[in-house]
């Protein structure tokens, strides 16, 4: 116990180190997706109107589940309420087009300011609400919305609108419109989430959701990055909101602001996976043709929907794309850094 | 006139208010949990209830009493049975599980009752009315009332003085400790839910003798339930039958105003006090 | 010893993928104070959780009267007699000072033993803040509710995880004046403490603890400074 501790030098061997960030799947997977949009956008040479609607469909809801996702499987904001902000970029979008003249496929990209502006009081009021009532919170914003909207005569109120402006377009002209801007939206929102994730603000989101108070201690801004999520998720959950119903050409307040979207995003993620965007996919390509084979049978159905919800929230948190991972790495939208060494 | 009506009126909405809003306080205070089928388990049981009645000629307070059993049990099977297993810090689980819960249980509903309102035969009293002044009030609302108060004076005495109640209030301040101290939490938890949703029988048969139930009606008596607790303060048992008073006077007056406008001015009121007191008026800082 | 009240054998235990404790052997006899000592990390923590039942071991690992009880959990172990003062302390925040206590009582193994008067006895400034809210005393009458909390579990064995830990010296001669009551009424304790001077006076025995593993064990009295220093902090190890 006698002697000193004496501090000695020594040689680390330096150690070369690269970081991967694209894998053999991604890079498939990017090759995949850029044709998808390719095929999108050009649609109207090539499919009919009934392709072109469920198309568009799926993509809206492609769109609608990943900003749910971003949120709850990101930042750690649940909501039930997402319709709120369809339905008010909808609105827009028809007053700016139907009532005050616009360029209807602008007004789509325009009216989106409307969901960014309901989003800020909407984060501000309910923020400081505990998870599950934060939750149910915004689904009370959404039946504001709703009941506000059938009650505000501009915009016939109960009756709903039609876009009748969009008779002054050829059918061509609306699909190529249509499929633009869908191909737009996909873009936007699910090449944008990749994009965030994949930069350092994504890494703040992993680090934020692992654990809120440890992110902040390294630094992350975790109330702002929250607020920004919240945002870019109401204005991509309006986007799809407003191509969709300008894609139907009629609005009414209970259409708008269904809870439907709510169920349908919560539906897609969990069964598909939370917090991957592989996920995503995955759930709106199970959800579409469950819908299509099975809506058939009505409540019966949904019943189902409602069980396997609930199933997958309990036993299987990842989804099915968290199955997929356990047995194979593959990752499509790679967002992980893997340290290699270079070894001489 | 009017308003003196329509408060009247509200607070005695504001009775049925509170037994919603009762069982939810104290699911949420004990456990974190926001049961999103809360609304869903009413209409289940008004439903179950009108079934019954018709079935077997039964009146109102036969009724009461089997809804009041049946809700603790069908209480202490969802405690057991999924509730259990999401108990913990992350709030995700438990919603979405009920979220997918509720939306299977509104279209089981809807497949077995269908979309038809129904609701139970009061007898007499739902009909008697008697004299205030220069007003009329129902027997039955005040009868909803007073249940409330005794059900709120008697969950909030039981938290504060009783063996339950302290165990209650221990596991929601650290549950690791209660279990520490001797208290096994699942029975804790089993016990509120059981009472959560017993409270809610009877809610459901006074729903159904003053108006209608239907399976889609759910959501809605989440969203009053909600609004009641949050505008009472979280973790308030009289908070919460307050909250409940002033959602009911606000709806009513609102549909005074403007027959369309009730429920709006509810959610009004409700995001005013978020604004401005968001602890809620018996809440602490 | 004969029959010991309760012991550990080939103890193991891990917070998920981390292993926390290497084979740990531990026993104390019905009575007897024995003091747990070791650096921060040392496992002394993770030793008392694994008796309690906080953490999941294997069942034979554990040893209450010669049963096998590791890994029940904390609330079957305070019907078997185990009380612990955590990690902490752990209070009831929101609820008064008599709340606290009333909460061990109501779900105390046995009746008799020690009552609330006792408690207020050995502690009587809490007499005092009786209908006071916890989190608004002093560390050290936190302790002391801590302790009497424990207490009202009527325990046979006590398990003190650093009762010591951010008191003033006047405090913690206070806090350990009420262990050798407590001792003297025939509870078995555990003493975890960083504080080798207090582990040593209070005890009749003690274990130390490095990395998971015990290094020294014997009376007491017996110990020499040396041999802790060793076992504390580990034999100088060579670092080029």
């Amino acid at each position: 116990m006698k002697e000193a501790f004496t501090a000695t030098s020594f040689d680390a061997p330096e150690i070369k180190a690269r970081v991967q960030r694209q894998t053999l799947s991604g890079m498939i997977a990017m090759g995949v997706s850029l044709g998808v949009l390719v095929a999108i956008s050009s649609m109207p040479w090539w499919a009919d109107q009934g392709l072109i609607r469920s198309v568009v469909e799926i993509s809206c809801y492609v769109a609608v589940a990943q900003m749910w996702n971003l949120l709850a499987g990101y930042s750690g904001l649940v909501s039930v309420g997402q319709q709120a902000f369809i339905g008010v970029a909808a609105y827009a979008m028809f007053v700016l087009a139907q009532l005050w003249g616009l360029n209807p496929f602008l007004a789509v990209l325009l009216c989106l300011l409307a969901p960014a502006v309901l989003a800020v009081p909407t984060y501000g009021l309910l923020h400081r609400l505990d998870g599950p009532y934060f939750a149910i919170g915004t689904w009370v914003v959404a039946e504001v919305m709703r009941l506000a909207t059938s009650t505000f005569g501009y915009v016939n109120a109960g009756a709903g609108m039609s876009l009748r402006v969009m008779t002054s377009y050829s059918a061509e002209q609306r699909a190529i419109g249509v499929s633009l801007l869908t191909a737009l939206m996909l873009l936007v929102t699910v090449g944008g989430s990749f994009l965030l994730l994949r930069s350092r603000y994504g890494l703040a989101l992993v680090a934020l959701r692992d654990s809120p108070v440890a992110a902040a201690s390294q630094g992350v801004n975790v109330g702002r990055l929250r607020f920004l999520v919240w945002i870019s998720a109401a204005v991509g959950t309006g986007f799809a909101g407003a191509i969709y119903f300008m894609a139907h050409l009629r609005i009414t307040p209970p259409a708008a602001y269904d809870p439907k979207w709510a169920n349908v995003a919560i539906f897609i993620v969990m069964v598909g996976g939370l917090g991957s965007l592989e996920g995503v996919l995955i759930g709106t390509l199970i959800y579409f043709f469950a819908d299509r084979w099975f809506g058939q049978f009505g409540a019966a159905y949904l019943v189902v929907l409602g069980l396997l919800t609930l199933f997958m929230a309990l036993f299987a948190r990842g989804g099915v794309w968290g199955l997929i991972c356990r047995v194979v790495d593959a990752p499509w939208f790679p967002t992980r850094r893997t340290l290699l060494e270079d070894r001489p | 006139m009017q308003w003196l009506d329509g408060l009247v009126q509200g607070v005695l909405l504001g009775g049925l208010y509170a037994q919603y809003a009762l069982g939810m306080a104290l699911m949420f205070g004990v456990m974190r949990i926001v049961n999103v089928t809360h609304g869903d388990l009413m209409i289940l049981l008004g439903l179950v209830g009108i079934s019954l009645a018709a079935r077997f000629g039964l009146g109102p307070w036969s009724v009461l009493v089997i809804l009041v059993a049946l809700g603790a049990a069908i209480g202490l099977l969802l405690q057991r049975v999924i509730l259990n297993r999401v108990v913990g810090s992350d709030p995700l689980p438990s919603l979405i599980a009920t979220f997918g819960l509720s939306i299977a249980l509104q279209n089981a509903m809807l497949e077995i009752w269908s979309a038809d309102t129904r609701s139970l035969d009061g007898g007499a009293i739902a009909q008697a009315s008697f004299q205030v002044g220069p007003m009329f009030v129902g027997v039955l609302p005040v009868i909803v009332l007073i249940t409330a108060t005794v059900l709120t004076g008697g969950l909030d005495t039981a938290v504060r003085y009783t063996r339950f109640g302290r165990a209650l209030r221990a596991a929601a301040a650290d549950v690791d400790a209660a279990a520490m101290t001797g208290i096994n939490p699942k029975n804790v938890y089993a016990a509120a839910t059981a009472i959560a949703v017993a409270i809610l029988g009877f809610a459901a048969v006074f729903q159904s003798i003053r108006a209608t139930v239907s399976p889609a009606d759910g959501p809605f008596q989440l969203i009053y339930a909600f609004e009641a607790v949050i505008i009472g303060g979280m973790g308030s048992i009289w908070g919460a039958f307050l909250g409940a008073m002033v959602l009911g006077v606000s709806q009513s007056v609102g549909f005074r105003i403007n027959p369309g406008f009730g429920v709006l001015a509810g959610h009004l009121v409700f995001l005013i006090v978020l604004a401005v007191r968001p602890q809620g008026i018996l809440g602490k800082e | 010893m004969n029959a010991p009240l309760l012991s550990a054998h080939g103890l193991v235990a891990r917070y998920g993928d981390f292993q926390a404790l290497y084979g740990v052997d531990f026993e104390i006899a019905p009575g007897e104070v024995v003091a747990l000592i070791g650096a921060n990390g040392a496992g002394k923590s993770t030793l008392l959780k694994s008796i309690m039942g906080l953490l999941r071991v294997a069942p034979e690992m554990v040893r209450l009267d010669g049963r096998p009880v590791g890994g029940a959990k904390p609330y079957t172990m305070v019907a078997s007699g185990v009380a612990i003062v955590p990690e902490g302390r752990r209070l009831f925040t929101g609820m008064t000072v008599e709340d606290n206590l009333r909460v061990a009582i109501d779900h105390a193994r046995t009746r008799g033993g020690w009552t609330l008067e006792k408690v207020f006895l050995l502690f009587p400034v809490l007499k005092e803040k009786q209908f006071v809210r916890v989190q608004l005393l002093s560390g050290g009458q936190q302790q002391m509710v801590a302790i009497g909390r424990a207490l009202l579990n009527q325990p046979r064995l006590l398990l003190c995880d650093e009762i010591s830990l951010g008191l003033a010296p006047k405090v913690v001669r206070e806090i350990y004046q009420s262990i050798a009551s407590i001792a003297q009424s025939g509870t078995a304790i555990v003493l975890v403490e960083q504080d080798v001077g207090l582990a040593q006076s209070a005890s009749g025995r003690l274990y130390c603890m490095l990395e998971g593993r015990i290094t020294l064990t014997g009376r007491s009295s017996a110990i020499q400074r040396a041999a802790i220093g060793e076992a504390y902090f580990g034999a100088p190890r060579a670092v080029a």
